[in-house]
């Protein structure tokens, strides 16, 4: 019998187990401490906001203006989003966010309008208008990598926006 | 046999350390890395454009332009003195967010025969803080005719036209022709 301890099949036992361990720890590891830094998700995420956010500027300004909304009328970007599903499937699919490059990307969106006052307390919850609540989509609260694009106009037919309101498109 | 037992080990290792470095280099983002700085300025370029844009379009920024130096001896958010359209809605989008600016506006003078450009968000140049390098700059231009009023009395009322009154900060362009002079407004957040 050979005194030797390592022997081909212990080393190769060995080596699975190693293998298999990094593999592991890798592949579990991954996304909370190895993610120091901004998620990458953040930063697939930033043109779809940017990308609905300038759909929804364009396809609801005043003719001939801009970034002065169209709010509470036909075709208005009140009309349009409260007629949307809950997920805003519409917007989605009219502004092509549903297109990715590498692989098939399912954002969840939402749009929230913050008027002046809210603006001047310098925080950041929807206005209120008529008892409607100027936010669609799911609630983005307490999510985390949201990527969020933000955008200054006037809404039309309303007091709110003296002098301006935010449009934020948060997506995630 | 020893020599084989050897060569093995030394594949087994190396193909352990490759498969892991692989592994590794494709679980984590080895990308260009993107700080949230980078993040902000772009939507801090967003949010200047959009301003100046809806300023333009509501005539609060040609408000401004015309009252500057006339009316009111500087245009900020600040709320103290002169508060124009224009300067609450710098106030809205930046001061109360805290978010830094300044305010340059570029006139065209006929002495110097080049475009002058003066510093209007600052009573003082030495006042004014230096942006950083990642900055965000809106620019938009306002075209000012010979008979449009000049803005006075902080900025309310409506003074002499701006080919008649004589400290206004820019000069007539071109004295023979309707153009008084095209300023570039030139909007600098950080």
């Amino acid at each position: 019998m050979d005194t030797r301890a390592q022997t081909p099949q212990d080393f190769a036992v060995g080596v699975s187990v190693l293998l298999v361990t990094i593999i592991g720890v890798l592949a579990f590891v991954q996304g909370s401490a190895i993610a120091v830094y901004e998620s990458p998700d953040v930063q697939r995420s930033q043109p779809i906001a940017d990308r609905a956010a300038t759909y929804l500027i364009e396809n609801h300004t005043v003719e001939g203006t801009r970034n002065h909304l169209v709010y509470n009328t036909t075709g208005g970007i009140n009309a349009s989003l409260t007629a949307d599903t809950a997920e805003l499937d519409g917007l989605k699919a009219n502004a092509g966010l549903l297109v990715a490059t590498e692989r098939r990307a399912n954002p969840r969106v939402n749009v929230t309008i913050i008027n002046a006052s809210t603006l001047y307390d310098g925080e950041r919850v929807p206005a209120v208008d008529d008892g409607d609540t100027l936010a669609w989509g799911p609630d983005a609260t307490d999510r985390q990598n949201v990527a969020r694009a933000t955008r200054v106009v006037k809404l039309t037919d309303t007091d709110q926006c003296d002098p301006v309101c935010w449009l934020v498109v948060r997506v995630w | 046999m020893r020599g084989q037992a050897y060569t093995l080990e030394g594949v087994l290792a190396a193909i352990v350390v490759v498969t892991a470095t692989v592994y590794g280099l494709s679980a984590v983002d080895t990308g260009p890395f993107q700080t949230g700085a980078e993040q902000r300025t772009a939507e801090l370029d967003a949010r200047a454009a959009d301003l100046l844009s809806l300023a333009a379009e509501t005539g609060a920024l040609q408000n401004a332009t015309r009252c500057y130096s006339v009316g009111a001896p500087t245009l900020n958010g600040n709320q103290t003195g002169s508060s124009t359209e224009f300067e609450r809605m710098l106030n809205y989008t930046f001061d109360r967010q805290g978010d830094e600016y300044n305010i340059y506006l570029s006139y065209w003078d006929r002495d110097a025969n080049d475009r002058t450009t003066v510093l209007v968000s600052q009573a003082a140049n030495q006042n004014a803080a230096d942006n950083p390098a990642d900055a965000a700059v809106a620019t938009e231009t306002v075209t000012l005719t010979d008979d449009m009023p000049t803005r006075i009395g902080d900025c309310s009322g409506t003074g002499p036209t701006l080919s008649v009154v004589g400290d206004y900060f820019a000069p007539d362009a071109r004295p023979d022709s309707i153009v008084y002079n095209v300023v570039e407004v030139r909007l600098v957040v950080w």
